[in-house]
């Protein structure tokens, strides 16, 4: 692989820089957030790295747009959300991605132990909008602002799906661990 | 419930971020210029495709053409009446009525000649044969 062609810069201390200067520091900074948030919702470690590539392609198609949101990383949150609970689109992107398995390159995600791959489960198998805004809350600790933000709704409508949401994986929860000897 | 729920959502959660610490970004942003360089050739090539198709497909459809169908050639001038105006075949002969003059020629199709000129009543301008 070639030389990386942009300049090094330090992500943890890059906190400050927004709205990103270019489309590079932005995808340093948003690219590992947004993968996690593809195998959080999408469960399937192979195809999260495909679907965050997909959502980074489309911003970079439209950053003239998108690097002037207040927020990117919201935008290509929301795009990869939407692919990771879109059975069809997910699946064209799995597609790829099984191809790129059988050409023998391991997904770079390590696999998650039996007990945290069991409350992502629970979370996927929550109605979409609440596993997404649950998975926001839990996952990158956004306030309800922000996840209204990335999935483009009000906030009041991210307060009860995060109530719903996190009720019906309590109970849920329980059931799993009922059902463990 | 929530009270177990958070710290279980917790750890769920540094799990999952433990799982992309293998993730490098930077050879990430380079696959991911590589594959849109990939995407753009391919719509290039794509485009290309279609237009040698279209191109492809005119060539043939014009190939295929039927020929123009133009006047036939005339292979023999007879000369009849004033002012023909209509002809028909049959019973052997070519008839043909000529306006002004009020008759109908009668060619033998064998020597291209008139062999009879019969008069007729009024103006006719056309003729069939029965």
């Amino acid at each position: 692989m070639a030389a990386p062609e942009v300049p090094r810069v330090d992500l943890a201390a890059d906190q400050a820089l927004e709205p990103y200067d270019s489309y590079e520091r932005f995808f340093l900074r948003e690219y590992r957030g947004v993968v996690e948030l593809a195998y959080a919702l999408s469960g399937n470690r192979a195809g999260a790295e495909d679907i965050a590539q997909e959502a980074f392609l489309r911003a970079h198609r439209d950053w003239q747009r998108v690097g002037r949101y207040q927020y990117p990383g919201a935008w290509v949150r929301r795009v990869a959300a939407n692919l990771a609970t879109s059975a069809v689109r997910r699946r064209l992107i799995e597609a790829r991605a099984l191809a790129r398995v059988w050409a023998r390159q391991e997904p770079a995600l390590a696999g998650l132990p039996a007990s945290e791959a069991d409350f992502w489960r629970a979370v996927r198998s929550l109605p979409r909008r609440q596993a997404q805004a649950v998975a926001l809350h839990y996952l990158e600790d956004l306030p309800v602002a922000e996840i209204a933000q990335v999935l483009g709704c009000a906030e009041g409508t991210v307060k009860a799906h995060l109530h719903h949401g996190r009720e019906a994986l309590g109970r849920r929860l329980a059931l799993f661990e009922e059902r463990e000897p | 419930m929530n009270a177990e729920l958070d710290p279980r959502a917790a750890r769920a959660a540094s799990a999952l971020h433990l799982s992309a610490e293998g993730i490098d970004p930077y050879g990430r942003l380079h696959d991911l210029r590589r594959l849109e360089r990939r995407r753009s050739r391919a719509q290039v090539v794509a485009a290309f495709a279609l237009l040698v198709a279209l191109v492809a497909a005119g060539l043939l459809a014009r190939r295929y053409d039927p020929p123009a169908v133009g006047p036939l050639p005339s292979l023999a001038t007879i000369p009849v009446g004033r002012q023909p105006t209509g002809a028909a075949v049959g019973h052997g002969a070519v008839w043909v009525v000529n306006q002004e003059g009020g008759t109908v020629s009668r060619i033998d199709p064998a020597s291209n000649r008139v062999v009879a000129t019969v008069p007729v009543a009024n103006a006719a301008d056309t003729i069939a044969v029965g």
